[in-house]
């Protein structure tokens, strides 16, 4: 039972008022969501936040479909024969990111420092790695990595979060101390170095990495929505499905979790920015996504063998990275603003 | 409750967690796929060279026995012994451990000593040019990797204008004698200072941003509240109410959040160890990771657990002590 601490009082209290107060609670929730987004589109820092990420989105996604989905479909004969194959945009209306072009001029934008590149032109518009491929491709294709990685990872420690802190929270008594002590331990282990941890156990694997991140983020979302719960589970509206008979999942999965769910959305969408920045910070130190296939914190790593020579090399990716996670952090406290006007200054 | 059985009941929940830490860690360890004697043997070993080794490290025992063992070691400060190094994992810790807590905690006194002033001037002028320009800097703060910070100032101050050193940091109680350059303990504070200054400025943008938000915003809360309206309509001066009224109370937030804010801090170590090649904790658990080194990569593991711990301890306990309101039965 849901229900464990409300007393008789409760109940007659509850009892009058289930019908218009379920009522009130979903008109709240319906006008909640037309709010947040008319708050939104009044809020000029989460709408630029926005278009950024939906940018950044819409590289990731010609990136996907380019080397990832086009590499799947050259297997079958019957897109092979049109001359499908990985990089195929990329190959028939620009450069090739991966392959090292032959004789391709060395080229850089102008830098402060002595280069030994050359001048910048309009073949390579921020110039060419020390191996010669094109900087503007690979940061192109680097941005599949930082947007999928961080989006999957956050959903992973959201779905995960979600599950165990809603069962925590809507139980109660030894369920939940169970499972948020198992949580806080998890917690007590620095999230880096959880992931680093989990990373050398099953393999630097962009899959583990993904999972690593997602798992080490767990307790943050179930703390989050845990303390929702416990206050949503004593609203008489679940009083009144625990009446009627809904089982317990169903309370959880249709009731509770999408009254509870806005700090979480919020959450989320912080977390993809920090979660870019993780996979950053493990790509740099040689965790992740293995060469050749391009990442930003990969080439910020590389980049360190050429800095004098190729200052521009170790911005770009940078400024990238720096770009994509401020405009999830705006767009997170525009929400946050919208969903929570408490908080609203 | 007085403040000595406060802070012995706080160390007691502390052990349940550790021995969660520790149980988690020995878990992951022992989920390696493959033979950890494989790993470190190589390709062909000997029969008697794995028997040889499993013995040496305990691994022909059950789970449950090396589990217990471990446990009772880690209690007894036996951590085991690395095996890239062959040496016990607690004294490459105790090599490692000071280059990392100079950093962290350099990193913190700038976080904390710039985010204060930041966010109360940001408060204060709620609205402003400064306001926005202090949350634009905060913003970007959380926002950069600073792997990345630590990268760029590299490329400005140590390769083009060739005014601080990138690499080699020099701890400020090193031995005159055995540093260059320096011939006296002045000297060597100097140098070390200044190798410091950028890894400290780079790990420590992040949380400076952070805690200048969280500053700004418990600044504007304390500020709304009415004994500050009431000093205002008493006509105390705006300054006499920010230090007297509002500065005091609105750092108790902050002192809960720096606790939790060591998680940030830890990671961020990991990687500017890497940039500016500070041979510390963190740099040591990337190279055992790479070298599969997994004794020395638990004992890091667990110590990294620990400080963090200790260092979330350590902020409610002082969070008792900073605010008279708070008695130590009402902090759990």
């Amino acid at each position: 039972m849901a229900t464990t601490g409300s007393t008789e009082d409760d109940v007659l209290d509850a009892d009058g008022d289930v019908g218009s107060l379920h009522k009130d609670d979903e008109i709240e929730s319906r006008v909640g969501w037309r709010y947040t987004l008319s708050q939104i589109r009044g809020d000029p820092t989460a709408l630029g936040g926005l278009v950024v990420i939906a940018f950044m989105s819409g590289l990731a996604l010609f990136a996907t479909v380019d080397a990832v989905v086009f590499d799947i479909l050259s297997e079958y004969q019957v897109f092979a024969q049109y001359g499908v194959r990985k990089y195929w945009i990329a190959e028939t209306f620009w450069i090739s990111p991966i392959k090292e072009p032959l004789e391709t001029p060395r080229l850089l934008p102008p830098a402060p420092l002595e280069n030994v590149y050359g001048q910048g032109t309009w073949a390579h518009p921020l110039g060419t790695d020390d191996r010669g491929r094109d900087i503007l491709a690979r940061l192109v294709y680097g941005s599949r990595i930082a947007i999928t990685v961080g989006a999957i990872a956050t959903v992973v420690g959201m779905v995960g979060g979600t599950v165990v802190g809603a069962v925590a929270g809507y139980y109660g008594g030894r369920v939940d101390d169970l499972l948020m002590r198992a949580v806080e331990t998890l917690y007590a282990i620095p999230f880096f170095i959880l992931v680093l941890a989990f990373i050398a156990v099953f393999g630097t694997n962009l899959a583990f990495v993904m999972v690593g991140v997602g798992i080490a983020s767990i307790p943050t979302f179930a703390r989050l929505i845990r303390s929702e719960v416990v206050s949503v589970r004593e609203k008489a509206y679940i009083e009144a499905a625990t009446a009627a008979g809904v089982r317990d999942r169903n309370i959880i999965r249709r009731h509770v979790i999408p009254n509870s769910f806005a700090p979480v959305l919020v959450q989320g969408t912080l977390q993809i920015g920090t979660a870019i920045l993780i996979v950053a910070g493990l790509s740099f130190l040689g965790f992740g996504v293995q060469p050749p296939t391009p990442s930003w914190g990969q080439m910020l790593s590389k980049s360190r063998a050429v800095m004098i020579e190729n200052v521009w090399y170790s911005i770009w990716p940078g400024l990238c990275i720096l770009v994509t996670v401020v405009a999830f952090n705006m767009f997170g406290d525009g929400l946050r603003d919208a969903l929570d006007p408490r908080l609203n200054n | 409750m007085g403040i000595y059985r406060y802070t012995f009941n706080r160390l007691l929940q502390a052990i349940p967690v550790m021995l969660g830490v520790v149980t988690i860690t020995f878990v992951m360890a022992n989920a390696i796929p493959g033979d950890p004697v494989q790993i470190m043997l190589g390709p062909s070993p000997s029969q008697t060279e794995i028997e040889a080794i499993r013995s040496r490290y305990g691994l022909n025992k059950p789970l449950w026995v090396r589990y217990i063992n471990y446990v009772a070691g880690v209690l007894t400060g036996d951590f085991g012994r690395s095996i890239f190094y062959g040496e016990p994992v607690t004294t490459k810790i105790a090599q490692r451990m000071g280059p990392t807590m100079l950093l962290m905690t350099s990193s913190y006194a700038f976080a904390i000593l710039t985010a204060i002033p930041l966010g109360v001037i940001s408060a204060k002028r709620r609205n402003k040019p400064t306001d926005h320009a202090s949350r634009f800097v905060s913003l970007i703060g959380v926002s950069t990797p600073s792997f990345w910070i630590g990268l760029m100032f590299i490329l400005v101050f140590s390769f083009h204008f060739q005014v601080l050193p990138s690499t080699n940091l020099i701890m400020p109680w090193a031995d005159p004698v055995e540093v260059r350059n320096a011939a006296t303990r002045v000297d060597v504070l100097v140098l070390s200072a200044r190798h410091l200054v950028m890894p400290m400025i780079s790990l420590g943008t992040l949380q400076m941003a952070a805690l200048t938000r969280i500053e700004r915003s418990s600044m504007l809360e304390v500020l709304s509240e009415d004994y500050v309206q009431l000093a205002r309509a008493y006509g105390v001066k705006e300054s006499a109410i920010l230090r007297k009224h509002a500065f005091r109370n609105a750092q108790l937030p902050i002192i809960t959040i720096l606790g939790l804010q060591l998680t940030g801090l830890i990671g961020g170590a990991v990687l500017i160890e890497t940039v500016f090649q500070i041979n510390g904790m963190g740099k040591l658990i990337v190279n055992s990771i790479f070298r599969q080194d997994y004794p020395l990569i638990m004992g890091t593991t667990i110590m990294f657990g620990a400080v963090f711990v200790i260092g979330v301890i350590l902020t409610d306990l002082s969070y008792a002590y900073i605010d008279p309101r708070v008695t130590y039965d009402e902090v759990d």
